[in-house]
């Protein structure tokens, strides 16, 4: 005679993306197309347009438990030496130099990340808050370092806050990343979405129209 | 930046500290209470199912396998309280990741979640919750 415990129980079965209003759809999926083209070109300096005047950024990275990190390709120095991990930042005055305020500051550190071309169609996006005073979103997904040798491949989970601008756009408040290794289940199925899936389409129609999806003046 | 502000910054990560030490633990331990930690109209979206107010999020977890959860990472940020519409609402936008063992397969996994955290009449509840294991999600 057993024990009445719960082993059989399983993990909901997971979804792509989840958008809490189907209008904020084509507006998030234009930010985040305009955005990565910028990100992943020669010059990340445009992303200026993008972040409010006051936004703050952090990015935290940390290796996997099961990383062998006398590999190369797996070393995260360049993230590491710059990670706002608040678990080891313990000082204040550390935590507040860690935190990017301003978007020079931002445009300034994210220039400075290694060179990237993300795996756009096979992102996760969660859109979290769709109001007409703000916009929360964040994204799981991957990306190629392509200037490092060995093009090694990360993951990253990242959210941002997005407000309107004054110029009928939007614009990034607070950006918030968080880059590590990937698993070899990630790394067999990147840059393989064939359809431009990482949204799902929506039967429903919009029932308001869009907003200007630019995030330019 | 203004000493205010600045202090606004500590204070995110410190409640950010304190505010996950509870969350884990509860969820890992106590999980039958977790949802009190939630807005009434709080939202959880579990690698990408969306649950809505927190009698439904209660229902979820309680569905879920025993955890056990592990921090390695976290960051935390205050967001602009003065363009969140007009509302004097503290908010911190709190990011924690780590590795998560269900007793189902007590196989580790590394997750990555996201919290907007409010301060409400003393407390502070959850207003989003966003959780996604470090999974491969395209189709």
């Amino acid at each position: 005679i057993g024990f009445d415990v719960s082993e059989d129980v399983t993990l909901p079965p997971r979804q792509q993306s989840f958008l809490i209003d189907p209008a904020g759809q084509d507006l998030v999926r234009e930010f985040l197309t305009q955005y990565f083209a910028i990100f992943d070109s020669e010059s990340r300096q445009p992303l200026l347009e993008a972040y409010h005047e006051s936004a703050t950024m952090s990015m935290a990275a940390n290796y996997l438990t099961n990383d062998n990190r006398n590999m190369p390709a797996t070393r995260l120095n360049q993230y590491i030496s710059n990670s706002r991990n608040i678990i080891r930042i313990t000082e204040r005055e550390s935590r507040r130099r860690y935190l990017r305020t301003g978007k020079l500051q931002v445009v300034s550190f994210l220039s400075d990340l290694p060179k990237t071309t993300h795996d756009l169609m096979g992102f996760a996006v969660d859109l979290l808050v769709f109001t007409p005073t703000m916009i929360v979103l964040t994204m799981n997904g991957l990306y190629k370092e392509t200037n490092t040798s060995g093009s090694p491949t990360r993951s990253f989970h990242r959210t941002f806050v997005i407000v309107p601008n004054s110029g009928g756009g939007f614009c990034i408040i607070n950006d918030m990343l968080y880059v590590t290794n990937t698993t070899k289940e990630q790394e067999e199925s990147a840059f393989k979405s064939g359809m431009p899936e990482a949204i799902p389409p929506t039967p429903a129609p919009t029932p308001t129209p869009a907003p200007a999806p630019s995030f330019s003046n | 930046m203004s000493e205010v502000v600045l202090k606004n910054v500590d204070n995110a990560c410190e409640t950010a500290e304190e505010f996950t030490r509870v969350f884990y633990k509860q969820v890992d331990n106590s999980r039958h209470l977790t949802s009190k930690l939630y807005l009434d109209t709080g939202l959880l979206v579990w690698n990408g199912n969306g649950i809505n107010g927190n009698d439904k999020i209660q229902k979820f977890l309680m569905d879920l396998p025993g955890s056990n959860h592990v921090l390695k990472t976290l960051d935390a940020q205050p967001i602009s309280e003065n363009l969140v519409s007009n509302q004097l609402t503290l908010t911190y936008l709190i990011q924690a990741c780590g590795d998560v063992t269900y007793q189902n397969d007590n196989i580790k996994k590394p997750f990555q979640q996201t919290f907007l955290i409010v301060a409400v009449d003393g407390k502070w509840k959850i207003a989003s919750d966003c959780f996604r294991l470090q999974v491969p999600y395209n189709s």
